[in-house]
């Protein structure tokens, strides 16, 4: 299947929403969002972390050194509360954007 | 270098940098793990694992870098990247930065200090509640001259205690001598006697204890009370908080010793009247001398503080005006021509701090140093910046725009600066420890300047601030000439800009004009001070051991007048028993001590203008025992009058003339003696022994009174002539006066020369002062030749290789640098030369015996400053002949 490169900023979006459902490390959301996007969307797996650093900064997710289910230790991320309510701002520009266009191309 | 390093990583770990990084570092790796565990469970060899999952991340550096930018704390990264190329760039030259670094801290240093003074000292106002309507009054006389006392006496006190429509308070306080503690371990302390409401008047709250109250103060209440300073009861008590009621023994001259008990303790604002004073005792003003009698002699024994506060809505020259009128009415209530002097006094509010002028005058050679400073600075960034043509260009072709460029050469600044400023606070302080020093001999009962942060920062602000603008402004300059733009090679072959030179060619001459004119200026005070110390004192200076008997105790212990003189006689002659004294005197006043200042009225011009004179009551031989000849008339003799007068030659030649000065006759109130009393009469001439100090050589003329030691008893001032150590003398003056009254020290005692140098103090310190600036000047511009020209030579090397190459011999290049050298010292020096010419005037008040335009001076100064200007080329001169010429036609 064509894997397809999604719009600048969406990422951190996909992150919020990765984070929303419990804490990730970083390998784990890229496999999340992999799956999620039904292996259509394909992060390429370092960028994720520069946008990853960028919500920290910005208070969105917090971080904390845990354990994987195979012992290995790795950095773990969750949402905060500022964080909980970008995704529901992120989400619904994100609907009103998504919409608009398929209309436009409908 | 590896220092560098460690303290940049502790700089970082301050901020969690290290921690942060290694962090990033760690979450990488621990998901490349991840990825790795996954493809190995899929079937890959460990190696391939990893390999796949690298791929899989991607530029790991890179996305560290982008992570990294997201940090907030990055900025503190540039900023360090940034010193660290500047400090290394810096490092690289030495010579500039060294240059820069001194020259910056010698102006903050020299800067800072002399402010802190003139501020502490003239500047700040009193540490009282609300200093701007508090006024002290002065008594002045009306041609501007200070008389010995321009004090206040308590009859002014009591007087304008009346007029309180003007006046929220006033007060008196008055600076006292007294022995403190018991027989043995009795010591001259000083103190202070303060009316009632004095605390009050100034806003002090005691810092343990109480103030006086009211009837404490009344002659009658018999309690004697004290407050001590803050600093006696911190360093004498330990701040004993137990000390309020202890009893301390103190020696009135009225009543004897008595104890004193102290009752509270006065902040250290209230030390600014009296540094060296211990204590406050209350200014008793007894009834018996507030009669007729008393309130009229009062005027003359004026030697105390009178303070006053002012309504706030009175204007100070209004209460001047009604000052005056009560003055005025005084003089006409007691219109006795005995106090006819009075007529010249006048109340003023404002006089100006003995120190003001000289303060002021430093300041002014600092401020020129400063100058100097910046010309110097500034000469050498234009050539930095010259120097870095080639690497600003390159950054600039690389895209860096202006601010970044800017950025640079404002952290290069930076870093300069923040050593300057360390290195110019340690000047600061030592150049205030030499202040102080001073300061306490100028006048003791000054507090000593402290090293005041509330100014010291400001002053460090605005070094800076002009340090910046001056590495930033030949940036600036240069930038607009579009010099950073070309890339093309330019910068490594020709020559230094016309517009960067033109202004390091301009700054270079008014460093040297600037410097010559401070040069001028030290050179004539030095000149002076030479001429003042040349000056023969026409006494044994020597020779000649002084000491005071305190006045006050002499009064307290012997209240007969026959036991007085007796006394005297005793002390008389157990002075002659020590070993080595050739002759033993006495004197009325204290000798060199040039606050004191009489009138006098010749007979027959009694009613005019009266004659100034310095009047010493002396013993018979006073003149025998100090070496001043007789050049006319007679010596006194045992038998003569208190109306015997000898004068000194300065007298007979300023007051009479050519005319016949033996036998005049004068008086020392306008109109003459009362009936039946004598004239005084002059016996004889002598020669002028400058009792007032070298530098008084032609001020005051003095004239000797006669008092024989077994007549009166009010000269208490015992004159030794030995070859003996003063020391040794001293000791054995201490031991006599034991044996003859156990109670009565000497409060004062040392060999005449050693007060000499004492009242030139303050020329010394002035003249020294001020030539080390005018010394660090010259250096400052010395070291601007110096840049100028090797930074010339450096660039000019191709040009003088091609014409060594084509002919011109070693002397030929030498003679052409030399010659840039001494055209740019030249026009500096003509400058300077004008400067001078005009400016010294400035000074003229404080030179003795050289004028301002001394051509000596001028042509040593001159001559000083060119062989250093042409020493000073002649190292780049050197360079410059060394140049191989085949290195140029290599290029």
């Amino acid at each position: 299947m064509k894997k397809v490169d999604f719009p600048q900023g969406t990422l951190e979006l996909l992150i919020l929403r990765v984070l929303s459902s419990g804490s990730n490390h970083g390998f784990g959301i890229a496999q999340r969002i992999h799956v999620l996007s039904k292996e259509v969307l394909k992060v390429e797996e370092g960028s994720l972390y520069p946008a990853l650093h960028r919500m920290h900064e910005r208070g969105w997710i917090k971080s904390e050194w845990g354990t994987t289910e195979n012992s290995r230790r790795a950095k773990y991320y969750k949402l905060t509360r500022l964080g909980r309510t970008r995704l529901t701002a992120e989400k619904k520009s994100w609907e009103t954007l998504a919409t608009a266009i398929s209309d436009v191309l409908s | 270098m590896e220092t560098l390093y460690r303290i940049r990583s502790w700089i970082l770990s301050i901020f969690g940098l290290g921690r942060k990084n290694s962090d990033l570092s760690d979450e990488i790796e621990s998901h490349i793990a991840l990825q790795a565990d996954l493809n190995i469970e899929a079937g890959m060899s460990p190696q391939a694992a990893r390999r796949e999952a690298l791929k899989r991340f991607g530029n790991i550096e890179y996305f560290k870098e982008e992570s990294r930018d997201a940090w907030r704390i990055r900025v503190v990264m540039d900023l360090i990247r940034d010193v660290r190329y500047s400090a290394r760039s810096l490092w690289k030259s030495k010579g500039f930065s060294l240059a820069v670094v001194t020259t910056l801290a010698l102006c903050i240093g020299a800067n800072t200090t002399i402010l802190s003074a003139l501020y502490s000292l003239v500047l700040k106002p009193l540490p009282v509640e609300n200093p701007e309507r508090l006024v002290q009054l002065f008594n002045v006389r009306k041609d501007g001259t200070t008389e010995s006392s321009s004090a206040s006496s308590w009859t002014q006190y009591l007087d304008l205690r009346e007029l309180d429509d003007l006046f929220e308070g006033c007060a008196l306080r008055q600076d006292v001598t007294q022995i403190m503690g018991e027989a043995e371990s009795a010591r001259r302390v000083e103190g202070q006697k303060v009316t009632v409401e004095f605390f009050d008047l100034m806003g002090a709250r005691p810092v343990l204890g109480r103030f006086f109250s009211p009837h404490e103060a009344k002659p009658e209440d018999p309690s004697n009370l004290l407050v001590l300073t803050q600093s006696v009861w911190e360093n004498e008590y330990n701040s004993d908080p137990n000390v309020i009621g202890m009893r301390i023994p103190i020696h009135d001259y009225k009543d004897g010793r008595l104890p004193y008990t102290v009752i509270g303790v006065a902040p250290k604002s209230m030390e600014v009247f009296n540094f060296n004073a211990k204590y406050f005792a209350p200014f008793k003003i007894m009834s018996s001398e507030d009669t007729d009698a008393g309130r009229r002699y009062g005027r003359g024994a004026a030697v105390s503080d009178l303070w006053l506060r002012l309504k706030e809505e009175v204007s100070r020259d209004l209460a001047l005006e009604r000052i005056r009128a009560i003055e005025q009415r005084w003089l006409e209530e007691f219109s006795d021509k005995r106090y006819a002097w009075h007529n010249d006094r006048i109340a003023m509010f404002d006089q100006e701090h003995p120190l003001r002028n000289s303060l002021l005058l430093l300041e002014g050679g600092s401020l020129l140093v400063l100058l100097v400073g910046c010309f110097n600075i500034m000469t050498l960034t234009v050539n930095r910046v010259n120097q870095k043509r080639h690497e600003l260009s390159i950054r600039g072709a690389l895209g860096a725009g202006k601010f970044i460029v800017w950025r640079l050469l404002l952290m290069e600044c930076a870093c300069l600066v923040l050593v300057a400023t360390a290195l110019g606070s340690i000047l600061a302080w030592g150049g205030n420890r030499i202040i102080n020093k001073y300061l306490s001999i100028l006048n003791p009962t000054t507090m000593p300047v402290a090293f005041d942060w509330e100014l010291f920062i400001p002053v460090v602000i605005a070094m800076v601030g002009l340090a910046v603008l001056m590495s930033i402004l030949p940036f600036e300059i240069l930038w607009r000439t579009k010099l950073f733009q070309r890339v093309d090679g330019a910068a490594r072959v020709a020559s230094a800009g016309g517009l960067s030179r033109k202004l390091t060619n301009g700054m270079v001459v008014g460093q040297i004009a600037v410097a010559f004119a401070m040069l001028i200026g030290s050179a004539l005070l030095f000149r002076s001070f030479q001429k003042v110390l040349a000056v023969d004192p026409g006494f044994e200076a020597s020779q000649i051991i002084q000491a005071r008997l305190d006045w006050d105790t002499i009064h307290s212990l012997y209240k007969k007048r026959s036991d007085k003189r007796s006394l005297k006689r005793r002390i008389y002659i157990a002075m002659q028993e020590i070993a080595g004294v050739d002759g033993v005197s006495f004197a009325s006043n204290e000798l060199l001590n040039p606050k004191l200042g009489h009138t006098f009225f010749k007979r027959g011009d009694e009613e005019e203008k009266p004659l100034a004179v310095m009047w010493h009551s002396v013993s018979t031989e006073f003149l025998a025992t100090m070496d001043i000849s007789l050049l006319e008339g007679r010596h006194f003799q045992p038998g003569d009058s208190e109306y015997a007068i000898i004068v000194d030659e300065l007298f007979a030649r300023r007051y009479f003339g050519d005319g016949d000065v033996l036998g005049a006759e004068m008086y020392f109130r306008k109109g003459g003696p009362h009936p039946g009393e004598p004239w005084y009469r002059v016996i004889g001439v002598c020669s002028r022994a400058n009792l007032l100090g070298l530098e008084q050589r032609d001020e005051s003329p003095i004239l000797y009174g006669h008092q024989a030691v077994d007549e009166g008893g009010w000269s208490y001032t015992v004159l030794l002539r030995t070859s003996r150590s003063a020391g040794n003398v001293i000791h054995d003056m201490r031991t006599k006066l034991r044996e003859i009254e156990p109670g009565l020290p000497l409060s004062y005692a040392g060999p005449l020369d050693e007060k000499l140098d004492e009242l030139l103090t303050g020329r010394k310190a002035i003249t020294y002062l001020l030539l080390s600036f005018s010394g660090l000047a010259l250096l400052l511009s010395i070291i601007g030749v110096y840049a100028v020209l090797s930074y010339d030579v450096s660039q000019r090397r191709k040009e003088i290789g091609i014409r060594r190459a084509i002919g011109a011999g070693r002397s030929c290049v030498l003679k052409m640098i030399l010659r840039q050298g001494a055209s740019k010292t030249g026009i500096g020096l003509a400058l300077g030369l004008l400067a001078s010419l005009y400016f010294t005037r400035f000074l003229e008040n404080q030179l003795f015996d050289v004028t301002a335009v001394d051509p000596w001076t001028y042509l040593a100064t001159l001559l000083i400053f060119l062989l250093v200007a042409l020493a000073a080329s002649y190292i780049p001169a050197r360079r410059a002949v060394r140049v191989d010429p085949l290195e140029s036609l290599r290029l």
